[in-house]
C-alpha cells in the first residue's frame, strides 16, 4: 500500500509499459535484450529449423548478412513490411517467406507479397482498393506482368521530374516484380525456352535439369562439366561451326546470362580467391563476364576462336597467368577478355562447387518437408561458409537478433508512452483536485524522465549495433542521419530534464524522437534512396573514411537535433502562449488560468534559458561540423569551400544560431522572439537536411529525393503557422474581447 | 561606483574607445550585424537555389563573387508566371563579406570588453574575421585546373578546367620547342598583337567561350564568322560554327573558338580558325577523322615550323607525373565504388623519382601544387588528377584553430559557471 | 587625456586591414603574352618551306604526305608536287620502281637505276635526282621528277609529277623550293601509305566468318589484314593468304585487278570483259569476282567483293606449283564465308 501511495497505479503502470517495450518481445517483434547474451539456440530436429536456416550467411548490396536480413530487407521493398504474408493474408515471419521464395517458388508464387495501393495501378489490374485490398500474389500479377512491363517502360521514359505518382508507382512494381523473380532464380538458373532452336540444332535436348529424370541440378551441373572437359582435352574442336565448341559457346553465354537473374551471391569465395569474392551460381560454374554481355557482338568470332584455341592448349598454371595478363593488360579487346573467361570456365573451372549439392538436398529437403535432411544440409552449408570465409560470418548471429529485437519500432512505440506521461503530468497540475495533484504530477514527470533514460538506451543500443554490423560510425546516409538527430534530441533532453524537471524537454525529446524515427522509416521505404531494402549499405568512396564521418558527419547532425529541439521548445512555449492568451483574461478566475498566469513568469525564464542553452550547443556543434567539414573538403576536394548545397545548408543553420543568440544578446528578441526564432529554425534545418537533397545538385547529391517535397512543404507551413499565431493571438484576442462586451 | 570609476580610468575601456572613435561607432552595430546575417542567409539561400539553374560555378560568379546579383522568381514555382517578371537585386558575397569583416572590425575596436572572460569571445570573432577574409582571397587567387595521365605515360603540364589560349609553338628545333601563349583575356575581337619572337601579328576576328560546329560543303554555305576562314583545318574541313553562350554547369564542354588573322607586315597572309577541345585537342580524332589537326594547324615561314592551337590554359611543371597503374573497385555486386586510386611516379627536376599513391581523401602535395584524384578511366587506362594551387590554404586552418580555441575557451567558462551554480543550488 | 595610442595609429590598423581584403576584390590574374621552351612533344615530321608565287598548296594530306602543292596555271591547278618524309632509309631503288611503273618502265634494278639517276646539289643539300618519262606517249608524254635527300636514317623524297612541259617550265621554281625546305622527320613512324581507316583498335563491322583448313598456320592479323595464313610445303615454296578489308571501294575492280596481276608480272588488263583471269563469282550469295592468275613463278588466286560500304579481298598470293596444290582449299574457303547478315 506504502508502495502504492509513493507510486501511484497509472504512472507505474505506464512505467512498466515502457520498461517492457524497452527489453522484451512484443507483436512482431521476436527478440528481447536479453537474446544478444545468448548463445544460438540449439538446432531443432524434428522440424524444419527456419531459425539455422535464417542464419546463412550470403553477399547482397555489398555486404555478406545472414539470409533472415535479405528476406526483411526485400520484404521491405515489396510490402514495405518487414513481414510477410501468406497466401490467405495472415502474417508469416519473413524468413519462411524467404524459404518458399528460394526452395519452392510454384508454392511461394501464391503468397501475397506485393502491395500495391495506388488506385490507378490498381486499375491496371482490374482491381478495387476496398474489395481486393493491398496485398498481392505474384499468381495474381501473372496474367498482367505484358502490360506492368509496358506501363513501367513508358513512364521510364520521362523525365524524373515529370513523372506523377502513377508513374512513379508502376515503377516501383515492374522493380518489385523483377526484383522477386531475381530472388526466385538466385538458387535455380532458369532454363533456356525449349523451343529455342539453338537447343535443338546443338542437340541439348537432355542437357537442361529435367524434373523427371535427374536426381537435382547438380546432374546438370555435371553434364556441363563434361563438355568442357572433352573440349578441354581435344581443342581442335574449337572452331567455328564445330558443334562441340557452339554448344559450349551456347551454355556459357546461358550461364553467364543466368547470373542477370540473380538477386545475391550465395557461393561463398573459393579457396585460394585473394579478393574474397563471393559468387552467383552462374558465376560458379562459367566465372564472371569480363564485359557487360552486350560486347560480345563487338568480338571477332574468328579471331575468338583461335585465340580460345591457343588459350586451352596451354597447361592450368601458365594459363592463369595468361588469363591474368589478358584481364590487365587487354582492356579494351572484347575478343580477348572474353576468350579469357571462356578458357577459364572451360579449362580452370572443373569442379562444381560443392555448395551447389548443398543448396540442392536443401531444396529437395524442404519441398518434400523432410526436415533431418533440411537441417543437415543447412548445417553443412553454414560450416562450409564459415570454412571458406571464416573472417565474414562473425557478426551474422548478431545481426540476426538486432533484427528481430528491431530497437527503433520499439523506440518509436515508446516515446509516444514518454510524451504521454509528460502530458498526463500537466493535466495533473491543470486539474489539482485530490485525485489528480501536484505530487501525481511530479510522479508522472519522473516515469516521464526515467522512461527517457531507458528507452534512451534502447536507442543508443540500436546505433551502437549498428555500428557494429557496419563497422562505421553512427551516421553514414540519411536514413542514419534521422536515427541519430533522434537519438541526439533525447539525450539533451535527457540532460535538461535531470536539473529542470518541468516534463517539457521530456516531452519534446520524445516529439522529436518519434518524429525523427517516423521519419527514418519512411526514407528505408523510399526506392529511390534504399532500392535493396538494407538501410546498412556501403559508402561511396569519397565517403569512405572513418575519421571524417565520425567528426564532420556527427557533429553536424548533432547540430541539426540540437536546432531542431530549441525549435521544438519554442513551438512549447508558443502553445503555452497560446493557450495563456486565450484562456487568461484579467477576468477570469479558474484553476486552470490562474496556474498559467501564475507560473508564466517562471516558465518563460527557464524555457529562454534553454531555447538560449540549446541554440548555444547549436551553434558550436553546427560551427564545429561545419568548419570540419571544410577542412575534411580541402583534403578530398583541394577547397576549404565550394558553395555546394549541402554545404551551405549547413552554413544557414550556423548563421541562424548566431542570429538568434546576437538577437538576444542584444536584447533585440525577447522570449517570444526568440521562440519564433527557434521555430524559424526548425524551417532552416529541415531545409539543410532534406531540401538540399532535393535540388540534385553537387557532391553532397549522394541521397537524392523528390518524394519528400511534399512534407517537407507542409512541415515549413507548419511552422510557419506556429509563427504567425504568436503574433497574432493578442490582436485577434483583443479584437475578439472589443466585440464581445459590445455584444452583451 | 568605484567600479564605474576604475572603467574610466582605463584607457582600453570601451567607453573610452566609444569616445575615441565616435565614428566607428555605428559601424560596430548589432543591429547591422543582425541585417548583414539576414541578407547572407537569403543570398546563400538564393544561389543555393540558382545552382539549379545555372550550376554551381555559376551561382558562385553571379553570387558569391561579385558584389550584388540579380534574381528572378523561378517561373516553375508557385504563382511564377507573375513573380518571375520582377528583378531583385540581391546583395552578392563581396559586399556582405566586406561589411561583414568592416562590422566585426569595428566591433573589436569599440565594443568588445578586452578582458579574460570576454576573451572566448573575441578569439572567435578573430577566427570568423579570418574566414571571411580567407575565402575571399581563395576565391580570388585559388586555380583549378586538371592533369590528364595516360598509364604507362607522364604529363609534365596541367591545363585550366576554364579559359583558353592561343598557343604558337615553334617545333623547327629538334631539342626545344618555344611556345609563345596568348590568353584568352587578350583575344578580343579587333585586337592586333604583336607577339614576341614571332614574325607576324594576330588581329583577332571573333572569339568566344563556347560554340556549336558542322562541316559544310563549301564556303558561301559557312556560317559568318567562319566564311572569312581560307587556312588550316577551318577550310579545309568546311567548318560552319554558331557561337554559344558558356555553359556553366558541372559536366559542361565548352568549346571556346577564335577566328584570327596573321598579318606579315602590312600583308595579309590569311584566315584561320582554331576552336579548342575541353577535353585536350588530341580529342579531336575521336570526334572526326578531318579536325585531328585542329591540335597542330602548321605554319611555315623561313625555314621553320610553327604549330597553332586554341588550348586549355596551360601551364608547365619543372616535375612530371608518370601513372603506373590505376585501380578502381566496386563493392561486389553494386555500383558504389569502393576505391579509385592512381599509382604515379613524380619525376623531379633533379633526376629524384618518388612514388606516391593518389587516392580519396589523400592527395598529392609538391611544390605548392595540390593534385587530388578526380576521374578515372579504367578501360581507357587513364586518371585525371584536379590540381590546386591555392597560396591561402593555410589560412582557413588558422581560423579553426582560432574558433576552437575561442569556442572551448567561452564553454569552459560557461561550464563552470554551471556547475557551480548547480552544486549551490543543491549544496 | 588617459588615451595614449594614437588615433591614427588604429585608424591605419583598419586600413591596414581592409587594405588586402580590396585588394583581392579587385585583382585577378594579369593577362599577358607568355613565351617560354618546353620539351619537343611535336612527334610529327618538321617540314618548312617557301612556296614558289606560281604554286599552291593541296588542302587535303592524304597518307604519308607532310606537304602536296599544284602549280597555278591559266586552265586551273595542274601538277603534283610532294613531300614525303620516311623515317627509315628507303632504297633508291624501291623509290624509282613506285612510280616506274606506272610510267610505263621495266622494273628497275641495281643495273638498270643509273640510267635516270644523276645527283644535284642544291643550295647546301644534295639531291638524288631521278627523272621519268612516260614511255607509251610521245607527244605529251606524263613526267616524274624524283628529289631525294636523305639525312641521317630519314629519307625525304620530294616527287613532282606533271607533264614534261609543265616540269620543264617550273624547274626554277622547284629548285628554289628545295632549297628552301627544312627537314626533320620527326619520331612519329611513317613507313607505308596507309589507307584512311577509322579507330585502328576496331573491327570493321560485319566480319565475315569463314573456314580455313587445319595446316594453314595463323599469322598476324591486323586493322585492314582481317586474317593471315601462311602454308608452305616441304621445299621451302610458300603461300601467303590474307583477308583484307578497307572502307570504300579502293580505286575499283579494275585497278585492284591490275594491281594484282603487276604483282606476278603479267601485264595489265586493257578491259575486264576480255580478261582470261577474271570471272563472276558469288561468295555468301553476295556478287564477286573471281581471280584466278597464274604465272611461270608466282601465282595469285584472289576473290573481290564490293559490298555498300566496305570492299574484301581473299586473296593467296605464292609458289604457282604449290597454289595449284592449295586452289581447292583456297575455293572451299571461299564457299565458307559467311558474312552473318542475313
Amino acid at each position: 500500500m506504502k508502495f502504492l501511495k509513493k507510486y501511484p497505479l497509472i504512472p507505474s503502470a505506464l512505467f512498466a509499459f515502457g520498461l517492457y517495450l524497452a527489453i522484451l518481445p512484443f507483436g512482431t517483434t521476436k527478440a528481447s535484450l536479453l537474446d544478444f547474451f545468448k548463445p544460438e539456440p540449439a538446432p531443432k530436429e524434428e522440424v524444419i529449423d527456419l531459425e539455422a536456416f535464417s542464419r546463412i550467411p550470403v553477399l547482397r548490396g555489398g555486404r555478406v548478412k545472414p539470409l533472415d536480413s535479405v528476406a526483411r530487407n526485400t520484404l521491405l521493398v515489396l510490402r514495405n513490411k518487414r513481414s510477410a504474408l501468406d497466401q490467405n493474408g495472415t502474417m508469416i515471419p519473413a524468413i519462411s517467406w524467404l524459404a518458399h521464395v528460394l526452395l519452392n517458388p510454384e508454392e511461394a508464387d501464391k503468397l501475397k507479397t506485393f502491395v500495391i495501393d495506388h488506385d490507378q495501378v490498381l486499375g491496371l489490374l482490374n482491381r478495387k482498393l476496398a474489395k481486393d485490398g493491398k496485398y498481392y500474389s505474384y499468381n495474381e500479377l501473372k496474367p498482367f506482368l505484358k502490360e506492368i512491363d509496358e506501363s513501367a517502360r513508358e513512364s521510364g521514359k520521362l523525365e524524373r521530374e515529370k513523372q506523377d505518382s502513377f508513374d512513379q508507382n508502376i515503377i516501383d512494381l515492374y522493380r518489385s516484380v523483377l526484383l522477386y523473380r531475381k530472388l526466385k532464380h538466385t538458387l535455380s538458373p532458369p532454363a533456356p525456352p525449349p523451343e529455342t532452336k539453338m537447343i535443338e540444332d546443338l542437340d541439348l535436348n537432355t542437357f537442361f535439369f529435367d524434373s523427371d529424370k535427374d536426381k537435382d541440378r547438380t546432374d546438370e551441373y555435371s553434364r556441363f562439366r563434361s563438355i568442357t572437359k572433352a573440349i578441354s582435352q581435344d581443342p581442335s574442336t574449337i572452331r567455328i561451326g564445330s558443334d562441340e565448341f557452339g554448344r559450349v559457346v551456347f551454355l556459357l553465354d546461358h550461364y553467364s546470362r543466368s547470373n542477370l537473374w540473380s538477386e545475391f551471391f550465395p557461393v561463398p569465395p573459393e579457396t585460394g580467391d585473394q579478393k574474397k569474392r563471393w559468387r552467383k551460381v552462374g558465376e560458379s560454374l562459367v566465372g564472371e563476364e569480363p564485359l557487360d554481355s552486350d560486347q560480345k557482338r563487338n568480338l571477332d568470332p574468328a579471331q575468338f576462336a583461335s585465340l580460345l584455341q591457343d588459350l586451352i592448349r596451354t597447361d592450368r598454371v601458365p594459363l592463369q597467368e595468361k588469363v591474368n595478363f589478358i584481364l590487365t593488360k587487354e582492356k579494351l579487346n572484347p575478343t580477348a577478355l572474353f576468350a579469357a573467361q571462356y578458357a577459364e570456365a572451360i579449362k580452370l573451372r572443373t569442379e562444381v562447387d560443392p555448395i551447389l549439392p548443398l543448396y540442392e538436398k536443401l531444396r529437395k529437403a524442404y519441398v518434400r518437408n523432410d526436415p533431418s535432411g533440411f537441417n543437415d544440409a543447412v548445417s553443412s552449408i553454414r560450416r562450409l561458409c564459415e570454412q571458406r570465409a571464416p573472417d565474414q560470418v562473425t557478426k551474422l548471429g548478431f545481426e540476426k537478433t538486432f533484427n528481430a529485437y528491431e530497437p527503433f519500432y520499439r523506440c518509436s512505440v515508446a516515446y509516444i508512452i514518454i510524451f504521454l506521461s509528460a502530458c498526463l503530468s500537466w493535466l495533473c497540475l491543470a486539474i489539482n483536485t485530490a485525485k489528480f495533484n501536484a505530487n501525481h504530477s511530479k510522479s508522472f514527470k519522473n516515469v516521464a524522465y526515467h522512461l527517457t533514460l531507458i528507452i534512451l538506451i534502447a536507442h543508443t543500443f540500436g546505433l551502437l549495433g549498428r555500428m557494429y554490423i557496419e563497422g562505421r560510425p553512427p551516421v553514414t546516409n540519411l536514413y542514419s542521419s534521422a536515427l541519430f538527430i533522434g537519438w541526439g534530441a533525447v539525450l539533451l533532453c535527457w540532460f535538461t530534464e535531470k536539473y529542470l524537471r518541468l516534463g517539457i524537454a521530456s516531452s519534446m525529446g520524445a516529439m522529436v524522437g518519434f518524429g525523427s524515427l517516423v521519419i527514418a522509416h519512411n526514407l528505408s521505404l523510399d526506392s529511390s534512396l534504399n532500392p535493396t531494402g538494407d538501410t546498412m549499405e556501403m559508402m561511396r568512396a569519397v565517403l569512405d573514411s572513418n575519421f571524417w564521418l565520425a567528426t564532420h558527419v556527427v557533429t553536424v547532425t548533432i547540430g541539426y537535433s540540437t536546432t531542431f529541439l530549441a525549435g521544438f521548445l519554442g513551438l512549447a512555449y508558443i502553445f503555452y502562449y497560446f493557450i495563456h492568451q486565450v484562456l487568461v483574461s484579467d477576468t477570469s478566475d479558474n484553476k486552470l488560468s490562474s496556474l498559467l498566469s501564475s507560473s508564466r513568469k517562471q516558465l518563460e525564464k527557464t524555457l529562454g534559458s534553454m531555447i538560449f542553452g540549446i541554440t548555444c550547443f547549436s551553434l558550436f556543434f553546427s560551427l564545429v561540423g561545419t568548419v570540419l567539414g571544410g577542412i575534411w573538403a580541402d583534403q578530398s576536394w583541394g577547397r576549404f569551400w565550394g558553395w555546394d548545397a549541402k554545404e551551405n545548408g549547413a552554413l544557414l543553420i550556423v548563421i541562424w544560431n548566431a542570429i538568434i543568440l546576437h538577437a538576444r544578446w542584444a536584447g533585440i528578441a525577447k522570449i517570444r522572439g526568440i521562440a519564433c526564432l527557434a521555430i524559424f529554425g526548425n524551417v532552416v534545418t529541415a531545409w539543410s537536411w532534406f531540401g538540399t537533397n532535393m535540388l540534385g545538385v553537387g557532391l553532397h547529391s549522394y541521397g537524392f529525393m523528390d518524394k519528400a517535397f511534399n512534407p517537407l512543404m507542409s512541415f515549413i507551413v507548419s511552422q510557419m503557422v506556429f509563427i504567425g499565431v504568436a503574433y497574432l493571438v493578442t490582436p485577434l484576442r483583443s479584437l475578439f474581447r472589443k466585440k464581445q462586451p459590445a455584444a452583451k | 561606483m568605484s567600479n564605474q570609476s576604475k572603467k574610466k580610468q582605463n584607457a582600453y575601456s570601451v567607453g573610452a574607445r566609444k569616445k575615441a572613435f565616435p565614428w566607428i561607432v555605428p559601424f560596430a552595430s548589432v543591429r547591422l550585424t543582425l541585417t548583414l546575417l539576414s541578407f547572407s542567409m537569403i543570398l546563400i539561400f538564393v544561389a543555393t537555389l540558382e545552382q539549379v539553374r545555372i550550376g554551381i560555378r555559376g551561382a558562385q560568379a553571379e553570387y558569391f563573387e561579385s558584389f550584388y546579383g540579380i534574381w528572378y522568381y523561378p517561373e516553375q514555382f508557385w504563382g511564377g508566371s507573375f513573380l518571375s517578371m520582377v528583378p531583385l537585386p540581391i546583395p552578392g558575397g563581396y559586399l556582405l563579406g566586406g561589411l561583414l569583416i568592416i562590422n566585426l572590425i569595428a566591433a573589436f575596436i569599440t565594443r568588445f570588453q578586452w578582458s579574460g572572460k570576454k576573451m572566448g569571445i573575441q578569439i572567435i570573432h578573430l577566427g570568423i574575421i579570418l574566414l571571411l577574409i580567407g575565402q575571399m582571397t581563395t576565391q580570388a587567387i585559388q586555380v583549378e585546373s586538371r592533369m590528364q595521365i595516360n598509364k604507362g605515360e607522364s604529363s609534365d603540364y596541367i591545363e585550366r578546367f576554364h579559359g583558353v589560349e592561343l598557343a604558337i609553338t615553334d617545333v623547327t628545333d629538334a631539342n626545344r620547342s618555344k611556345v609563345v601563349s596568348i590568353p584568352e583575356q587578350l583575344l578580343t575581337p579587333g585586337n592586333t598583337l604583336r607577339v614576341p619572337g614571332f614574325p607576324f601579328k594576330v588581329r583577332v576576328q571573333s572569339f568566344g567561350p563556347n560554340c556549336n560546329f558542322d562541316f559544310k560543303e563549301s564556303a558561301d554555305q559557312r556560317s559568318e564568322i567562319t566564311r572569312g576562314v581560307n587556312q588550316g583545318i577551318g577550310a579545309s574541313a568546311n567548318l560552319s560554327l554558331t557561337p554559344m553562350d558558356e555553359d556553366f554547369s558541372n559536366d559542361a564542354a565548352n568549346f571556346g573558338y577564335l577566328v584570327f588573322q596573321l598579318i606579315n607586315g602590312s600583308e595579309e597572309m590569311g584566315t584561320w580558325l582554331a576552336v579548342a577541345h575541353p577535353a585536350g585537342n588530341d580529342r579531336w580524332k575521336f570526334i572526326h577523322a578531318k579536325l585531328e589537326g585542329m591540335s597542330f594547324q602548321p605554319l611555315r615561314h623561313q625555314g621553320k615550323l610553327w604549330g597553332m592551337e586554341l588550348r586549355s590554359i596551360r601551364e608547365y611543371l619543372p616535375y612530371s607525373i608518370e601513372l603506373v597503374k590505376i585501380e578502381n573497385e566496386f563493392y561486389q555486386g553494386t555500383d558504389i565504388p569502393h576505391n579509385f586510386e592512381s599509382h604515379v611516379n613524380l619525376n623531379l627536376e633533379s633526376g629524384q623519382k618518388r612514388k606516391a599513391l593518389v587516392y580519396m581523401n589523400t592527395p598529392l602535395r609538391h611544390r605548392g601544387k595540390t593534385f587530388y584524384q578526380y576521374q578515372m578511366n579504367k578501360a581507357a587506362d587513364y586518371t585525371v588528377f584536379q590540381v590546386i594551387r591555392n597560396p591561402s590554404w593555410l589560412v582557413p586552418y588558422i581560423a579553426c584553430i582560432l574558433l576552437s580555441v575561442g569556442l572551448l575557451w567561452q564553454f569552459s567558462f560557461h561550464l563552470i559557471y554551471f556547475l557551480r551554480k548547480q552544486s549551490k543550488v543543491s549544496g | 587625456m588617459p588615451f595614449h595610442i594614437p588615433k591614427i595609429y588604429i585608424t591605419g590598423t583598419v586600413k591596414l586591414l581592409l587594405f588586402p581584403l580590396f585588394c583581392f576584390v579587385s585583382c585577378t590574374e594579369e593577362a599577358e603574352i607568355q613565351t617560354y621552351y618546353i620539351a619537343p612533344e611535336y612527334t610529327g615530321p618538321v617540314v618548312a618551306w617557301k612556296l614558289p608565287p606560281t604554286w599552291g598548296e593541296n588542302p587535303e594530306l592524304s597518307g604519308p604526305m607532310a606537304g602536296s602543292f599544284h602549280v597555278k596555271t591559266n586552265s586551273g591547278p595542274q601538277g603534283r608536287i610532294g613531300v614525303m618524309p620516311f623515317r627509315e632509309a628507303v632504297s633508291t631503288l624501291a623509290i624509282t620502281n613506285m612510280f616506274g611503273m606506272e610510267l610505263g618502265y621495266e622494273k628497275f634494278t641495281e643495273d638498270t637505276l643509273p640510267h635516270v639517276l644523276t645527283t644535284k646539289t642544291v643550295g647546301q643539300k644534295k639531291f638524288e635526282w631521278i627523272h621519268l618519262t612516260e614511255k607509251n606517249n610521245p607527244n605529251d608524254p606524263k613526267m616524274a621528277l624524283l628529289a631525294v635527300f636523305r639525312q641521317q636514317d630519314e629519307t625525304w623524297l620530294f616527287p613532282f609529277v606533271a607533264n614534261a612541259a609543265l616540269i620543264n617550265q617550273e624547274m626554277d621554281s622547284f629548285i628554289s623550293f628545295l632549297d628552301s625546305t627544312t627537314v626533320r622527320a620527326g619520331e612519329k613512324i611513317i613507313r607505308a601509305p596507309r589507307p584512311i581507316s577509322a579507330a585502328p583498335t576496331s573491327k570493321p563491322s560485319g566480319s565475315p566468318t569463314w573456314d580455313a583448313p587445319d595446316h594453314w598456320v595463323v599469322g598476324q592479323a591486323s586493322s585492314v589484314r582481317i586474317a593471315s595464313y601462311s602454308v608452305s610445303d616441304e621445299n621451302g615454296n610458300e603461300l601467303d593468304f590474307s583477308i583484307t578489308s578497307f572502307p570504300g571501294d579502293v580505286g575499283g575492280l579494275q585497278s585492284n585487278v591490275n594491281r594484282w596481276l603487276t604483282q606476278i608480272e603479267l601485264p595489265k588488263a586493257e578491259s575486264l570483259e576480255s580478261s582470261p583471269y577474271l570471272s563472276p563469282y558469288k561468295i555468301d550469295e553476295k556478287d564477286a569476282y573471281l581471280l584466278l592468275a597464274e604465272n611461270t613463278e608466282k601465282t595469285i588466286y584472289g576473290a573481290l567483293l564490293f559490298g555498300k560500304s566496305r570492299s574484301w579481298f581473299f586473296k593467296i598470293m605464292g609458289d604457282t606449283t604449290l597454289a595449284k596444290v592449295e586452289k581447292e582449299n583456297f575455293l572451299n574457303l571461299l564457299s565458307s564465308v559467311c558474312f552473318h547478315d542475313h
